[in-house]
């Protein structure tokens, strides 16, 4: 006992006597820290992107940035494409930034940090409904105008939502694709995103209505709607199992275009093709190798250039303040077309594409 | 090992801290240079909204690691809390009240994982990886998959509300940081975590219940995670199930950038909260220049695996430094 009290003795004293040492060496720790990081930071701030580092000089523009559900998916990417274009043409600077994946709350710090670059126009896909209203409220209170596109928010926390295709449009439209691939019809079942994914819910809705009213549908039979966060993994095993448990569903319908080639995907692979179809919105890049092998016949989208065209445009306007949207006035975008303004201040693009084997490699998305 | 330990311990202390400083002073000279409005005071106090949840939570997970345990189920059990409060709020319970019952609800689900851990003698990361999982199913469950959106304005005050230009959370946070560096340093329940941590076997003999101490230390988390339940809802206007999912990550890096030895018994919460004010400052610069999430990833990897390593070579390099000397002065005292 006493022997290991001598010995932790022994050991405080090494501790003091090497004290000089270790405060040295804790300066080389902080020096060698600093050596390490410098190059690193250094090194990342030359490697981003020119646009990223806003200069002070000011082209007299308005700030417009685009917030997407998450930045690296090529339709988002079109979107860009399309608003960057309407920015260049009205002399405004414009920054496409956001999550690199769906992230309800990665999405929420993408606007916060928008917000502090002083944002004259924000263009969002919103990934949650309600998330992004605290964050859009203060945006608006600070002058800035919020219009979104392919995914809304609330109504109270935006100006404006270019909305791709009116969900009745958008559900005829899934439908049609479904019958073009069987017309005999048969048991559907649905994907979204979350149930607080508003389109796709608000698709799958009237989806229902249409197959229970219109006696062209009425060979569909609505099912389950499985919730798959637009996540091409879950999507594909949610297939494969709703094909195993459910032997008679012919269609699965969605207005998720991860969902949908992931689910025709997991269909070719475990041999259902020709029985079994995934229906609605796709990319033409990625429905294009299904409509080629003949395991599906149509899809359907619009063109996200002419999306996010119109979403930049119409916020450059209210931002100068050379359109107020309210119901009934009318939005005209020069090479694009007249809107009518509807309820909740929505402008419906509505203008579908469909996908067949003999027009898909015309599209670039 | 026990002199190994003691050597880590001793470097944690003060070498840490300072190397975080340093960082914290350097990352944010980037960030001024890479983006002219980073210096501002009121774009500082605002950024600290996307880090303050991990941040509490993270202060929530320091007296369970301290003792040698983890609890991953952290996120879910806020999820939880951000369900129980959804519901209470639904059937217009006070306000008080609802506070009462969401911080009862955390400690309700940590007493849980601290019961199977230091009663049970169950294994911490398996237990509460159960209960991530668990805990976040049953959010779902009992707040079905569209969760809430409807507070009180007192509850939502708490997540979205600044006192002059300071966030409440903020103030919330600082709160709780100065109560725990305060227990942990001054009391005796706070060095009964540290011996629990450093030596069970030891603390067994002395008539300290290893098991209690443990099982009040997923408590006292499962508490603060009532409290960023709170925060939460007001932060994002929105409770359920997927509340927090997927930041349990941000927690424990930040409590290993922090310092806290992962083994147990070292780590000091000063630290700790420099290792927040860090990533925050990571967070919030390269956000400023729309940085992508992929990018603000990696560099936080690469700024813990700096900060672990870095010291780690350097201490090395010295002992042997001072074992070569020593080796020497013995060869010269035997040639005398």
């Amino acid at each position: 006992m006493s022997d290991q009290k001598n010995k932790e003795q022994a050991n405080a004293d090494d501790e003091s006597s090497r004290d000089h040492s270790v405060t040295r060496r804790h300066f080389l720790a902080v020096g060698a820290s600093v050596a390490a990081v410098v190059p690193i930071s250094h090194g990342l701030l030359h490697h981003l992107p020119k646009p990223f580092i806003r200069t002070s000089t000011s082209t007299g523009g308005l700030r417009m940035f685009m917030v997407p559900k998450w930045t690296t998916y090529p339709y988002f990417k079109a979107a860009a494409r399309g608003a960057k274009k309407a920015a260049e043409q009205l002399g405004d600077t414009f920054t496409y930034t956001g999550p690199t994946s769906p992230n309800a709350e990665q999405q929420v710090a993408s606007l916060e940090n928008v917000l502090a670059q002083e944002p004259d126009v924000i263009l969002l896909s919103a990934i949650e409904e309600q998330n992004v209203v605290p964050v859009l409220k203060k945006a608006m209170a600070r002058g800035a105008v919020v219009v979104t596109y392919d995914a809304d928010t609330l109504a109270g926390a935006r100006n404006l939502f270019c909305n791709q295709l009116s969900y009745e449009l958008a559900a005829q439209s899934y439908l049609d694709c479904a019958l073009a691939d069987h017309p005999a019809g048969g048991d559907c079942v649905f994907m979204a995103a979350s149930p607080t994914t508003v389109n796709h819910m608000q698709q799958i809705a009237a989806m229902k209505s249409l197959m229970a009213s219109n006696p062209k549908y009425e060979v569909l039979k609505p099912g389950k709607t499985y919730f798959v966060n637009d996540d091409v993994t879950l999507s594909y095993n949610t297939m494969v199992n709703i094909m195993q448990a459910q032997p008679n569903v012919k269609f699965m319908l969605s207005g998720s275009a991860v969902s949908v080639p992931a689910a025709q995907q997991a269909i070719v692979a475990t041999g259902h093709a020709g029985k079994v179809w995934a229906a609605g919105c796709s990319l033409p890049s990625d429905c294009k190798k299904f409509l080629d092998d003949g395991s599906a016949k149509e899809f359907m989208m619009w063109d996200p250039l002419q999306l996010g065209y119109m979403a930049a445009y119409s916020g450059h306007l209210i931002k100068t303040k050379k359109f107020s949207p309210a119901l009934g006035e009318a939005l005209d975008i020069p090479g694009l077309g007249n809107f009518k303004v509807l309820a909740d201040n929505v402008v419906d693009l509505n203008r579908p594409l469909f996908f067949t084997k003999s027009n898909v490699s015309q599209y670039s998305f | 090992m026990s002199s190994a330990r003691a050597h880590k311990v001793y470097l944690g202390r003060r070498g840490w801290s300072l190397t975080l400083i340093v960082l914290i002073v350097l990352a944010s000279i980037c960030a001024s240079l890479a983006s002219p409005l980073f210096l501002h005071p009121s774009q500082i106090l605002n950024s600290t909204g996307a880090m303050v949840v991990s941040g509490v939570l993270a202060l929530g997970l320091a007296p369970i690691v301290i003792v040698g345990e983890i609890d991953i189920s952290l996120t879910s059990n806020l999820a939880f809390c951000t369900v129980v409060l959804g519901l209470l709020s639904q059937a217009h319970v006070p306000p008080p009240l609802i506070v009462l019952a969401t911080l009862a609800t955390g400690l309700v689900l940590g007493a849980f994982n601290g019961v199977l851990v230091g009663y049970g003698g169950l294994p911490s990361l398996a237990v509460t990886l159960g209960t991530l999982g668990a805990y976040q199913g049953a959010a779902f469950l009992v707040g079905g998959t569209n969760g809430f959106t409807d507070f009180p304005g007192a509850i939502y005050a708490i997540g979205a509300d600044t006192i002059g230009p300071v966030p409440i959370s903020l103030l919330l946070f600082a709160a709780v940081a100065i109560a725990f560096a305060v227990v942990f340093r001054l009391t005796t329940i706070g060095r009964s975590f540290y011996a629990v941590g450093r030596a069970s076997e030891a603390v067994r003999h002395s008539g300290i219940s290893v098991a209690g101490v443990k099982a009040a230390t997923f408590c006292i988390g499962g508490v603060v995670a009532g409290l960023g339940a709170l925060i939460f809802v007001g932060q994002y206007g929105s409770g359920g199930g997927d509340s927090a999912s997927g930041t349990i990550l941000t927690v424990v890096t930040a409590v290993a950038l922090g310092g806290l030895d992962i083994y147990g018994g070292a780590g000091r919460v000063s630290s700790l909260v420099l290792a927040i004010v860090l990533l925050d400052v990571i967070q919030n610069g390269m956000g400023l220049v729309n940085a992508s999430t992929t990018t603000q990833t990696i560099v936080i990897g690469l700024v813990l695996i700096m900060s672990l390593l870095v010291p780690e070579l350097l201490g090395r390099w010295s002992r042997e430094h001072v074992d070569q000397q020593r080796g020497l002065l013995q060869v010269l005292r035997f040639s005398r």
